[in-house]
C-alpha cells in the first residue's frame, strides 16, 4: 500500500474508531424515545392545564357576573352567598363551591379564596382584574377612547439610518443563526467530553505507544478530529431531527395545524454550518491540543482551558446589538470567534460575499494549523509519561 | 537489510541515557538489548521507532535502494515497555483496530486472528473484553497486535515481564517462529535465560555505553577462556588472597577453591607466578559461564571502570 494511501487509511480507521467508540445507535434510539415520551407528556400536561373543560362554581358577597363577550365567562358562576365565612370553613370539605370571592373587604381589596391551588385560578383572576377594570373606567364615565387610551401601551419605533443594516423590525432575521449557535454550543460541549475521555484515556491506558509506532501524531490527530467533528455534525443533526420531529408531531399530528418554517432564513442556511463546521474543527484542535498536555485527569488543572473555545458563543449574544462596531467588524475575521460572530452579523447585516468568504478561508486556515499544533503537543505529550508538561513547554512544543 | 547505528548521543538535562553507542543489527537475527534498568534500552528503543530524536549520531536503516533514519512505522511491529490496548473493546476489535491501521485486508485479518489466538490458546476469547482477560494473556494480545501485519521489523520491550514459565516458553516459541519467518526481533529483556536461548547477537548497556556486543555463542565461548577456576591442595592464607584480588577479579568459593575472571589486558601467564605463590595447584580449568553471570561481571566491570575514571 503506497504511503498516502495507507495514511488515508489511517485517518478514517482512526475516526472510525473514534466515531463508534462514542456512537451506540441503540442507545442514541432509546434516548430519543424518552426524549419524545418526556415532551409528550410536558405536552400533555400543558393542554390539560390550559384548557377550562368544566365549569366552577364561585361563592360571592355581591352579585357579580363577567363580561358576557368574554368567552370563557361561561365556565364560572358567581353565586351570591350570606355568610360567606361559613362556606370558607367548609371549603375543604363540601365540594359546593369550587372558590370564594370577597368584593367587600374592609380595606377595599378583593380576595380569591381557594382550598387547593391549580391553573383555572390564574384565570379567573385575569378575568376578574380585566372585569373589574372595565367597572372602573365606567363608574368615572370614560369614554370607549379614552378607555382605549388608557389601556394601549405606547410603543417607540427605533430607526437605524445604516443602510447596511437589514429590517431591524424583524428579530426573526437572527434566529436561524442563534438556532445554529445553540446547536453548536450542545455540540461542542459533547466534544469537550468527548476528547478529554478519549485523549487522556489513552493515556491513561498506555495505548498511545502502540499506536504511534503505526503512524504520526499528525495522522493520529487528524483522524481523531475527523471522528470528533462527525460525532458533533451527529450531534447536532440529531438535535435538529428531534426538534423538527417533535414540532411536527405536535404541530401537524396533534394541533392539525400547518408548520410555519417562515423564520428559518433558507438562504443563509448553508453559510451557518459551513462556519459551525469550522468552529467545531478549530475548538476540537484547541481542545485536543490541551488534553494532550494533560496526565492524569484528575489532578490536572488544564481542564478548565478545554472549555475556552464556547466563549465566542457567548461573544456572539453580546454583539448583537452593535452588529456594525469595530470590535463585532474584527471579531468577524479573528478564526477563533469568526464561526460564532460572523453569522450573527450576517443575519443582521447586508455583507458582501467577500467577507463571510474571506472569514470562512481565515478559520480553515486557522484549522489547518491548530491541528498542528496539537500533534506537536500530543508527541511531546506522549514523552513524558507520568509528568505533566507544562503550558511554556507546550508553547516552546509548538515551534520545534 | 540492515540497521546501522553510530556513535549516538541522547542527554535528558544532566543524565546521559545513551553515550556514543554503535552497533550493526543484521536482517533475520534476533538481536538482544540487555542491561540494567536505567541503562538506555528504553531511550535506545525510543530513538529507533523515531519517538525521539538522537543529540548527535545517526540511526540507518537501509532497505534496498531505501535509507531511513529510523525504522518506519510500515516495517516496524513494536511491543512497548508500557502496555496496553482498549480495555472496554474485545480482543478481536483491538486486533482489527491495529491490523487496520497497517492496512490489512479484512481477509488476511482473518486468517492470521485465527492462526494467532489459535497459537496463544486464546481463541475462544474473541469476542470477550480484553479488560477480563488475566494480564498475561493481555500481553499476549499485545503480542499478537504488534506482529499481525507482519512487520519485517519487530522491537519487543520486555516480552518476557510478567509471564509465568509455561508463557514465558510460549513466546520463547513464538520469537523462534518470528525469526522462521524471516522477521529481524530487536528484544530487550531481563530474562537472561531466555536470551540465551533465543539471541543471535547481544549489545549490553550499562550508564548508555555498550559494554558487551556481538555474537552469543562467541562472546560466551571467549568469556569461558577467561574464567578459570583454581583448586589448591590446601586452605588458602587470606592475606595472600587480599593481595591477589587488588590484581584480578577473584571469587573464593571454598577454603582451598578460587575462580578469577580475566580482564582484557589479562593472561593466564601473567596470572599463573601469583597462582603458584598462593600453593600447589591441583586442577585449573576454565569455567563455562553463563549468560547472566557474564552479565553480572560485564556490568560490574564496568561500573568499576567508570568510578576509576571518575576519580582521576
Amino acid at each position: 500500500m503506497k504511503a498516502q494511501s495507507l495514511k488515508n487509511t489511517q485517518i478514517w480507521t482512526v475516526a472510525k474508531w473514534e466515531f463508534l467508540h462514542f456512537f451506540k445507535l441503540k442507545q442514541e434510539i432509546i434516548s430519543k424515545l424518552i426524549m419524545l415520551v418526556i415532551a409528550g407528556v410536558i405536552y400533555f400536561f400543558a393542554a390539560n392545564n390550559q384548557q377550562l373543560e368544566q365549569s366552577y362554581t364561585i361563592a360571592t358577597d355581591t352579585d357579580f357576573t363577567l363580561n358576557a363577550g368574554n368567552s370563557q365567562q361561561s365556565n364560572f358562576n358567581f353565586i351570591p352567598v350570606n355568610d360567606l365565612d361559613d362556606v370558607i370553613k367548609n371549603l375543604n370539605e363540601t365540594k359546593e363551591y369550587d372558590a370564594v370571592i370577597r368584593f367587600n373587604s374592609p380595606d377595599g381589596r378583593v380576595s380569591l379564596i381557594t382550598a387547593e391551588k391549580a391553573s383555572w385560578q390564574l384565570q379567573l383572576s385575569s378575568l376578574l382584574s380585566t372585569e373589574l377594570q372595565h367597572a372602573q373606567f365606567n363608574k368615572l364615565n370614560l369614554t370607549q377612547e379614552q378607555q382605549l387610551g388608557l389601556r394601549t401601551q405606547v410603543l417607540i419605533e427605533h430607526q437605524v439610518l445604516d443602510e447596511l443594516l437589514k429590517n431591524q423590525a424583524d428579530k426573526s432575521q437572527t434566529y436561524t443563526a442563534f438556532g445554529v449557535l445553540i446547536l453548536l454550543f450542545i455540540a461542542m460541549f459533547g466534544v469537550f467530553g468527548q476528547l478529554f475521555v478519549s485523549i487522556t484515556g489513552e493515556k491513561q491506558n498506555r495505548v498511545t505507544e502502540q499506536i504511534m509506532a503505526t503512524m504520526t501524531p499528525q495522522t493520529w490527530i487528524d483522524g481523531k478530529l475527523t471522528g470528533q467533528i462527525l460525532l458533533a455534525v451527529k450531534t447536532m443533526v440529531g438535535t435538529l431531527l428531534s426538534i423538527v420531529l417533535s414540532m411536527l408531531f405536535f404541530t401537524v399530528v396533534i394541533k392539525q395545524q400547518a408548520i410555519d418554517l417562515h423564520f428559518v432564513n433558507w438562504a443563509l442556511l448553508p453559510w451557518f454550518f459551513a462556519f459551525a463546521i469550522a468552529g467545531l474543527a478549530i475548538c476540537a484542535a484547541f481542545m485536543a491540543a490541551i488534553a494532550a498536555g494533560i496526565d492524569d485527569p484528575n489532578h490536572s488543572s488544564k481542564s478548565a482551558l478545554m472549555m475556552l473555545p464556547i466563549a465566542p458563543i457567548v461573544i456572539a449574544f453580546f454583539v448583537m446589538d452593535a452588529p456594525n462596531s469595530i470590535l463585532t467588524v474584527i471579531l468577524s475575521y479573528l478564526p477563533i470567534t469568526a464561526f460564532a460572530v460572523m453569522p450573527v452579523r450576517m443575519s443582521l447585516v447586508d455583507l458582501p460575499l467577500w467577507q463571510p468568504l474571506l472569514s470562512l478561508v481565515l478559520s480553515i486556515g486557522c484549522f489547518y494549523y491548530l491541528r498542528i499544533v496539537a500533534a506537536r503537543i500530543f508527541k511531546m505529550g506522549m514523552n513524558m509519561y507520568g509528568k505533566e508538561p507544562s503550558l511554556k513547554a507546550m508553547w516552546s512544543a509548538i515551534f520545534k | 537489510m540492515s540497521l546501522q547505528v553510530q556513535q549516538l548521543n541522547k542527554h535528558y538535562h544532566t543524565v546521559t541515557a545513551v553515550n556514543n553507542l554503535s552497533f550493526e543489527v543484521n536482517q533475520g537475527e534476533i538481536f538482544a538489548l540487555l542491561g540494567p534498568n536505567g541503562a538506555g534500552k528504553s531511550s535506545l528503543v525510543k530513538m529507533l521507532v523515531g519517538f525521539t530524536h538522537a543529540d548527535s549520531g545517526c540511526i540507518k536503516l537501509i532497505d534496498g535502494s531505501q535509507s531511513y533514519s529510523q525504522i518506519p512505522a510500515h516495517l516496524l511491529g513494536y511491543l512497548p515497555e508500557d502496555r496496553g490496548l482498549y480495555p472496554e473493546k474485545t480482543l478481536k476489535q483491538n486486533l482489527q483496530f491495529f491490523a487496520s491501521l497497517h492496512g490489512v485486508s479484512n481477509n488476511d485479518f482473518n486468517k492470521r486472528c485465527e492462526y494467532w489466538l489459535d497459537k496463544f490458546s486464546l481463541s475462544s476469547r474473541i469476542n470477550d473484553p480484553l479488560k477480563s482477560l488475566s494480564k498475561g494473556n493481555q500481553q499476549k494480545v499485545q503480542l499478537i497486535s504488534a506482529i499481525l501485519h507482519e512487520p519485517k521489523w519487530v522491537i519487543l520491550d520486555e516480552p518476557f515481564s510478567g509471564l509465568d514459565p509455561i508463557n514465558q516458553e510460549l513466546v520463547v516459541e513464538f520469537l523462534a517462529q518470528l525469526k522462521q519467518q524471516g522477521m529481524t526481533v530487536i528484544l530487550s529483556a531481563h530474562q537472561m535465560a531466555m536470551v540465551e536461548k533465543l539471541a543471535d547477537r547481544v549489545l549490553l548497556l550499562n550508564q548508555g555505553q555498550s559494554v558487551l556486543y556481538g555474537d552469543l555463542t562467541n562472546i560466551l565461548t571467549t568469556q569461558q577462556a577467561r574464567v578459570i577456576k583454581v583448586q589448591f591442595a590446601e586452605p588458602l592464607d587470606e592475606l595472600a588472597v587480599n593481595e591477589l584480588k587488588d590484581k584480578y577479579s577473584v571469587e573464593q568459593i571454598k577454603a582451598q577453591q578460587l575462580q578469577i575472571t580475566l580482564l582484557e589486558e589479562q593472561s593466564l601467564n601473567t596470572l599463573l607466578p601469583s597462582l603458584l605463590v598462593l600453593g600447589d595447584i591441583v586442577e585449573l580449568k576454565n569455567q563455562a559461564q553463563s549468560l547472566h553471570s557474564l552479565y553480572l561481571n560485564a556490568v560490574s566491570e564496568h561500573n568499576k571502570k567508570l568510578k576509576q575514571g571518575a576519580q582521576l
